[in-house]
């Protein structure tokens, strides 16, 4: 199989600037067919800027990208056929009853979705006969995800999905998609919630004020060869590769990704009364990457 | 299709509310006629020779005590504004009410496109002002034939289609900066319909403003003119209007295509 056949979404040194202002800055990764895959980063980083220039809303200033084989600009309306898209802030005309917003978007596309969209309004627990003005942000949501899934996409584009959902809701979500994706659908999913991605995502990239700083898979990124330090008796100690640092009552705990050798001998000249080693937790690893 | 269809139900009540307005102040001016074109008779001279006043709205040229002349001179006037103000809204909110509303990326993610989001929207405008247009004919026609008068049906024909293609001009050039906004800027647009109706009555009070004439679209459509030459529509003013018509909605297409979406 050659790489358009197995990849869903491509992204070439993909840049995105605002005049002045930082977007996006030479983002490249893949998303393979198949994959659940998180893209992580902390708020204004740059996920939306690059789900929504995926998604022709906004034009690259650079770089390029396809999704399902089809280029992002030239291919905009076939990409639309084939994927489900949830924006973070889901929002329809407040006039139209739900039913009617979920008919209107199977509609557009030409599918008869009813059996779908009604399962799914069933599991998500939407009342369709409301109107839209009378939604909270978590059942409009909801609205949302039946509309980005009645059509069984190839592929699914989520935006920081969960947020405003309830634990249940959120759970029913995972379960969706983890059935579509069983089902060969491809999920892209961005969050800034560690443990969703971590729970249910196989890849992760992660952005950073507009650079892609890593992509790999959730195991590896856990891994950074990085270790959670305490030693007691330390004060103000200084060395490359301390990241999170915090003076304790009794000495110090840090996160490090240095030479092992370069911190025993710097602990070697303070009065080590306790030490452990430890791995770090995921958050811990996340939060470096933030950092 | 669907986004046409989409369209003209969220557009619904915005068209029945401007169309009873301005057709009710419209027939209740006729209806009120019979009651004062005796008073009327001892004013017309004084009306038809107030200078620039009697000029701008027309009174030089017809006689207020004929219904011909109360229709071109005060009921035109009337549906002029409100049809060129309904269609100013129309055209502003079209494309920017999708990013101000913030439902531009459920319906930029769709598989309609963005050249088919502006058909979608200009079809619905066109269908409107066509129905608006369409109904007051009706409503014209039937008040009059209801007191007893008549109005030319060649002059009336004449002036609805002016009307609809001063309309489509007023629409098609706010279209085009609804293309370009992220705002629903609707004062802008009610603005633009006042502002093009002043400098009508501007180049037809001073001849230094006359050249006025080819900007307004109010001009070519003025039901004065219309029925004082018996259904002739000025080409050169209704030629430049039409011209501004299509570039304006080039100009739409071309902005919307390629230009980012809000949030």
């Amino acid at each position: 199989m050659n790489a358009e056949n197995t990849s869903a979404i491509t992204i070439k040194s993909l840049t995105k600037t605002y005049g002045k202002n930082r977007g996006i800055e030479d983002v490249s990764f893949e998303v393979q067919r198949g994959e659940i895959f998180g893209f992580l980063g902390p708020n204004g980083a740059g996920k939306s800027t690059t789900i929504r220039c995926l998604l022709g809303l906004i034009r690259p200033t650079g770089g390029s990208a396809e999704i399902l084989g089809c280029d992002i600009v030239k291919g905009h309306r076939d990409i639309m056929k084939r994927i489900g898209y949830m924006p973070s802030e889901t929002q329809f005309y407040p006039s139209m009853k739900v039913s009617e917003v979920i008919r209107f978007a199977a509609d557009v596309r030409g599918v008869d979705c009813r059996e779908e969209a009604a399962k799914l309004c069933e599991r998500l627990k939407v009342d369709t006969k409301k109107r839209i003005e009378e939604l909270s942000l978590g059942n409009r949501k909801k609205v949302g995800i039946v509309c980005a899934m009645q059509h069984r996409p190839e592929l699914f584009i989520f935006d920081e999905p969960t947020s405003g959902l309830d634990p249940l809701i959120q759970a029913e979500f995972f379960e969706l998609v983890r059935e579509y994706n069983a089902q060969g659908a491809t999920c892209f999913l961005s969050s800034h919630v560690l443990s969703e991605i971590r729970k249910y995502c196989g890849k992760a990239a992660i952005i950073r004020e507009g650079r892609l700083i890593a992509c790999d898979t959730i195991d590896h990124l856990a891994h950074t060869g990085a270790k959670f330090i305490r030693a007691e008796g330390v004060r103000d100690l200084r060395l490359d590769g301390m990241s999170k640092v915090v003076q304790t009552d009794g000495g110090m705990e840090f996160v490090y990704s240095g030479s092992m050798n370069d911190l025993l001998k710097a602990l070697s000249a303070h009065d080590v009364q306790d030490l452990s080693i430890e791995e770090p937790s995921l958050e811990d690893v996340f939060m470096q990457y933030y950092d | 299709m669907t986004l046409y269809k989409h369209e003209l139900k969220l557009n619904r009540v915005g068209f029945l509310i401007w169309l009873l307005g301005v057709l009710s102040m419209s027939a209740g001016c006729i209806f009120l006629f019979p009651l004062i074109d005796d008073s009327m008779a001892d004013m017309s001279d004084a009306f038809a020779s107030m200078g620039g006043f009697s000029a701008a709205f027309g009174m030089d040229k017809l006689a207020i005590t004929t219904l011909e002349g109360f229709f071109g001179t005060e009921i035109g006037t009337i549906f002029a504004l409100g049809g060129g103000m309904y269609a100013a809204l129309l055209g502003i909110s079209a494309l920017s009410k999708e990013e101000s509303g913030h439902t531009a990326e459920f319906l930029h993610t769709l598989t309609i496109g963005r050249c088919g989001i502006v058909t979608g929207k200009l079809l619905a405008i066109l269908t409107y002002l066509c129905l608006f247009d369409v109904v007051a004919f009706g409503v014209f026609a039937g008040s009059a034939a209801l007191i007893g008068e008549s109005l030319s049906m060649k002059c009336l024909v004449c002036y609805i289609l002016a009307q609809f293609a001063a309309q489509t001009e007023i629409a098609s050039v706010c279209l085009a900066l609804s293309a370009y906004s992220k705002r629903s800027s609707l004062g802008l647009g009610l603005g633009i319909a006042l502002v093009l109706y002043v400098l009508d009555i501007v180049a037809r009070i001073t001849e230094q403003a006359d050249f006025l004439k080819y900007i307004t679209p109010f001009s070519y459509s003025n039901a004065t003119d219309v029925f004082v030459n018996q259904g002739s529509i000025e080409a050169i003013p209704l030629c430049i209007g039409l011209g501004v018509t299509v570039t304006s909605i080039f100009t739409a297409y071309f902005i919307y295509r390629t230009r980012d979406i809000a949030a």
